[in-house]
């Protein structure tokens, strides 16, 4: 009998052969976890040439302030520091006590954009909470006009909100989308509306990942289309409005609306965030996100610097918000966007 | 005359020919239909199990998709297996789900979060005996087919909050049984007095080993390019021996009830090992698992699987 304890022993031995197999962590200190983020980014990043951004010098400034002393307050301001060389929305640190954006990269004097100011003037407080559409019909104008505000892309857009939406706006002159501090959020609720207001299928961008560890190798250009669908749609002329706090899948959108004349975009640019964001988690266990993809506008041709709108999605008609405006309670998008209609 | 008669003579003789050689046709149509029925009749005998599955695990993953930390948890593990056998053949389908939460093995980090380890398997196994040591070990060798799906949720990932590992393979198998009895004893523990009966058991070991595998794995940025609202890229490759490394291996102890169905204690250990040169993989399960195997065929008087093959 014992002799068979033996071998299930001997081939119990054999099992915890793993600790061998499986790579150690590297440790946790600051200057493992320093390296391990700048070289994340060095393989993952994908702004970097367009942005001009010398990555390895930035190693260089940022690995002379890094020591195993530091607490982590200090790591993560230096980390954050380095991630923000790239100047990219999507990029953040996140640690139990701290998550950090980058935000510096347009100065704004305001946002160009007052929700109170919008409901005294112009759609009133009986405006409708159609799921996560807050419409109404534009107040103090002669045209019909109809004023559909989107907060977030975050929140879901589902066929029975558009259908009601666009049928009860279905005689309007016109249509405001108004995407302003749009956070972001997915990027399929863009196709639901876009598939409401685009008269024909079109590409509207173009996309590319990271699938190498240098800075310029990206896969093969992914087109994307918006076609109509649905069953109620409006396809006559349409304004989207947006700001510097219009970011991420809001660019993406405003991005896609460049494509088709009957939809114009007034307001401020956007403030980027054309980059799909991936995360990832450091040796000391916090976590990162960064833009591993490019995108660009519908354009078949090679991918340059001249056609992505990674600093901002440009608006049509460029219109900001004055001072007096605030004092006057006066929204000047949508004023213009009442005079394209 | 003589040409007429030949003629005859020529019609009569092929005649008799075609008729001999249908004959032979017949003959070996049914020696090959005699053989057919004898193997259907060979397999029909074979004994067939199903098993009932229930069990624990420990898991550990490092997938430096997202992180390159250790993480480390327990699960529970059910499923469903059918195996039937010969004395000189063994056919094993396994299908197992096993559910675990992991987080970070390193104690010193304390800003970890449960990672959710969903997967699911099914593998195949086609074993012909081929050797008897001693007349003690029962040597086995053939073939596996094995496809596993390794779902990995961390919502602190954000983006790359889902990462998916889906390996279809194809490799070498071998099986070592160690058939044993335990007489009957009578001894006391404590106040209890214990009467073991007589028992028949049987310890296995099984290594496979892969030889072709299919891999799906997310993309070198381990996120989906998303940004058409569908999300569909991902990586597939098709890797040889050596740059995906499975373990799997296996050991079984069959426990004897006496009406034809079994109780068997199981420890599984496997370790995945895939570094395509990026977001390399490495994980490790420990199962341990009860089985409550039936006998599908108890009407035909054949002894059970453990008796059977201790007595070979």
């Amino acid at each position: 009998m014992i002799k068979y304890f033996i071998i299930a022993l001997t081939i119990l031995s054999f099992f915890s052969c793993e600790k061998v197999l499986i790579a150690e962590d590297p440790a946790n200190t600051p200057t493992e976890v320093f390296n391990y983020l700048w070289q994340q980014m060095d393989e993952k990043y994908s702004y970097f040439d367009y942005k001009r951004v010398n990555w390895d010098s930035v190693k260089t400034v940022y690995s002379s302030k890094i020591n195993d002393n530091l607490t982590d307050d200090e790591l993560f301001a230096i980390l954050f520091k380095m991630m923000c060389e790239v100047r990219d929305n999507h990029t953040n640190l996140i640690s139990p006590f701290n998550i950090s954006r980058y935000t510096d990269k347009y100065p704004i004097p305001r946002y160009n954009f007052e929700w109170r100011i919008i409901k005294n003037k112009y759609i009133g407080n009986d405006y409708l909470i159609t799921g996560s559409l807050y419409n109404n019909w534009l107040l103090n104008t002669d045209k019909k006009i109809g004023y559909i505000y989107y907060s977030s892309f975050a929140d879901p857009i589902d066929d029975y909100s558009l259908d009601y939406v666009l049928n009860r706006f279905s005689t309007a002159d016109g249509l405001i989308i108004d995407v302003r501090n749009n956070g972001g959020g997915s990027p399929t609720y863009i196709f639901k509306i876009l598939s409401r207001i685009v008269p024909d299928k079109r590409m509207v961008y173009k996309s590319r990942m990271k699938i190498g560890t240098g800075h310029n190798d990206f896969g093969e250009s992914l087109y994307v289309y918006a076609e109509p669908d649905g069953y109620y749609r409006f396809t006559k002329k349409i304004i989207v409005l947006t700001n510097k706090n219009s970011y991420s899948a809001t660019s993406y959108f405003a991005t896609a609306t460049k494509a088709y004349e009957n939809i114009i975009l007034i307001g401020d640019s956007t403030g980027g965030g054309l980059g799909a964001p991936t995360g990832g988690e450091l040796p000391n266990g916090w976590t990162f996100r960064f833009s591993a993809s490019q995108t660009s506008v519908n354009s078949y041709s090679t991918w340059d610097h001249t056609d992505v709108f990674e600093d901002g999605v440009p608006p049509d008609i460029y219109v900001t918000f004055t001072d007096d405006d605030y004092a006057n309670e006066n929204d000047p998008i949508i004023e213009r966007a009442i005079e394209e209609i | 005359m003589k040409i007429k008669i030949l003629i005859i003579l020529i019609v009569i003789g092929s005649f008799l020919s075609v008729n001999a050689q249908s004959h032979k046709v017949d003959s070996v149509k049914i020696a090959k239909k005699k053989a057919k029925q004898l193997k259907k009749a060979s397999r029909k005998a074979r004994n067939r199990y199903i098993l009932v599955n229930f069990g624990l695990n420990i898991s550990k993953m490092k997938d430096q998709t997202v992180s390159p930390l250790l993480y480390k948890g327990s699960g529970i593990n059910y499923g469903v297996s059918y195996f039937r056998l010969d004395k000189k053949k063994v056919n094993f389908y396994d299908f197992n789900i096993n559910n675990s939460t992991l987080n970070i093995s390193n104690s010193d980090i304390t800003q970890g979060s449960d990672s959710r380890l969903f997967k699911t398997y099914l593998n195949i196994y086609s074993l012909y005996g081929i050797a008897n040591i001693h007349n003690k070990i029962f040597l086995y060798f053939g073939w596996h087919f094995k496809n596993s799906f390794i779902s990995y949720v961390n919502p602190k990932y954000m983006n790359s909050g889902y990462i998916f590992s889906g390996f279809s393979e194809s490799g070498g198998t071998v099986r070592f049984d160690l058939p044993f009895s335990w007489k009957s004893k009578k001894s006391k523990f404590l106040f209890f007095n214990i009467n073991r009966k007589d028992r028949q058991l049987r310890l296995s070991f099984m290594l496979g080993l892969p030889l072709f595998t299919h891999i799906l794995r997310p993309q070198y940025a381990g996120i989906d390019n998303f940004v058409d609202g569908k999300g569909q890229a991902i990586t597939h490759e098709v890797a040889f021996v050596g740059k995906y490394i499975n373990f799997d291996s296996k050991i079984e102890l069959l426990y004897e009830l006496g009406n034809y169905n079994l109780l068997k204690l199981s420890y599984n250990w496997d370790f995945l090992h895939y570094d395509p040169g990026y977001n390399k993989i490495q994980a490790a399960n420990h199962y341990f698992n009860i089985s409550f195997v039936f006998k599908l065929n108890k009407h035909q008087k054949s002894i059970n699987y453990v008796k059977e093959v201790n007595n070979d």
